[in-house]
């Protein structure tokens, strides 16, 4: 039995790691309650997909107008009992499914457990069959049992109209990234074609191309800059720390955290300090000293800008820790 | 002071100047879930820092977001913290955290006792 249940597991991370290979990263593995090694793979296999989706929307929403290019709408449309009606080609794409294998069955076969019931609870809201839109995090299960996370719209339709009495449910997705075809060696040194290549590069494609060895560097400095907070710190003294140079830094940080060096230091100390204004009673201008703010007021001025209101306010509005945090969830 | 509290996640225990947290079976730690864990922590100690034995066997899962909460946010208010990691799994996610370097003296441990020779250096006078 348990080398059956391995021997599925093991499946479905192949199938994850086929889909990674396609360049699609949108998927995860769904895990289990066991611990064991299998579990330990699984879950790395996770972080890895998660971390170069992440990376891959950062790159991808750096240039707005090719958006459509990149990205794929789901949608689904059901009838008031959620048995699904009709889904476009990118749903069935993403899912794996063919058209005939999905229509006329309950949405809820294409979910995971977890999320059945958080589609179950919605539509047996007293209003949740009441015309209007709703957002709601959903795990779609794909033919192969990999998951597809996904922040979903869903949108009840009323009496009247084409869709009357439906349920529209749409998602958006980032597309698996296309390959390019590998250039041969004698393309390589043709220098005609090599004009050619270099035309057909659009301008707007990256021209600062991270290495593994400046990937090395940036975590170190970016691990410098997490241990040393407190000390004011110029960009090149970091630089010089880590064994690189300021430019290269400032370029390589944005590139690899989407945020400039300055800006990643300011929003670990507000967050930082943000907790020590809620829990602590220690002045303002000690917990300005202890996240690396030279003066309260300093601290005062992009707190506010942060957060909508002074670290003062905060304390005085006797705002409930667990309702703040509720607020940012 | 209060010596012992628990929400849905985890428990937390005050014992000898260390604190004692303990996540539940089967637990993923999401966002809100690492906000609630933290917030209960930071309200047990009363604005000090203190050393923490961790205990993460429970937890199934952490989503990214959770992660990074944790690193940042989480590391307030720690002089030192012990992971009691026993499972590959647990294994996974202690390398995992301390790759993303909370400015916190950090160590893995197998068994608890080694883990409380590690804390007690760090640890408070207790409350009476």
């Amino acid at each position: 039995m348990d080398q059956l249940v391995n021997r599925i597991r093991l499946k479905k991370i192949t199938a994850q790691i086929v889909e990674m290979f396609k360049g699609n990263f949108s998927l995860r593995i769904e895990r289990t309650d066991l611990k064991d090694d299998l579990e330990a793979l699984a879950a790395a296999i996770n972080f890895l997909s998660e971390e170069i989706h992440k990376s891959i929307l950062r790159h991808s929403f750096k240039d707005p107008d090719n958006i459509f290019g990149l990205t794929a709408q789901l949608y689904f449309i059901l009838d008031r009992s959620s048995r699904i009606v009709k889904a476009n080609k990118s749903a069935h794409k993403f899912l794996d499914f063919t058209q005939g294998d999905i229509t006329g069955n309950s949405f809820n076969t294409l979910l995971s457990k977890e999320s059945q019931k958080t589609w179950k609870d919605m539509v047996g809201k007293p209003n949740g069959s009441s015309e209007g839109e709703t957002c709601i995090r959903l795990s779609f299960l794909t033919k192969t049992g990999l998951v597809l996370p996904a922040e979903c719209k869903v949108v009840h339709f009323g009496k009247d109209g084409i869709l009357r009495d439906n349920i529209l449910v749409t998602s958006c997705h980032i597309l698996p990234s296309k390959k390019r075809p590998a250039r041969s060696p004698l393309e390589k040194y043709d220098p005609l074609s090599q004009i050619a290549h270099q035309k057909s590069q659009s301008p707007n494609c990256y021209k600062h191309i991270l290495y593994s060895s400046d990937i090395i560097y940036i975590r170190a400095a970016r691990e410098y800059i997490t241990d040393h907070l407190q000390s004011p710190m110029p960009l090149i003294e970091i630089a010089h720390i880590v064994g690189t140079n300021e430019y290269k830094l400032k370029r390589g940080f944005k590139e690899l955290y989407g945020l400039t060096v300055f800006q990643y230091i300011k929003d670990q100390r507000l967050r930082k300090a943000r907790l020590l204004v809620l829990y602590t009673n220690k002045s303002i201008r000690s917990i300005a000293k202890m996240v690396g703010f030279k003066k309260g007021n300093h601290l005062s001025r992009e707190f506010k800008k942060r957060f909508h209101h002074s670290p003062t306010d905060l304390r005085t509005l006797g705002i409930d820790p667990k309702d703040f945090f509720n607020t940012l969830a | 002071m209060k010596k012992y509290v628990e929400n849905n996640f985890a428990s937390f225990r005050m014992e000898k100047g260390i604190l004692h947290i303990t996540y539940k079976e089967t637990i993923c730690l999401y966002l809100p879930a690492a906000m609630e864990v933290v917030s209960q922590r930071l309200i047990l100690q009363h604005g000090k820092p203190y050393p923490i034995l961790c205990d993460i066997r429970g937890v199934n899962d952490v989503t990214g977001e959770a992660r990074e909460y944790l690193v940042t946010e989480g590391s307030v208010l720690i002089s030192a913290l012990a992971l009691v990691a026993k499972t590959p799994l647990s294994h996974l996610y202690t390398e995992i955290y301390a790759l993303e370097t909370p400015p916190i003296r950090l160590k893995t441990f197998k068994e608890e006792t080694m883990a409380m020779e590690f804390l007690r250096p760090f640890a408070r006078i207790p409350d009476l």
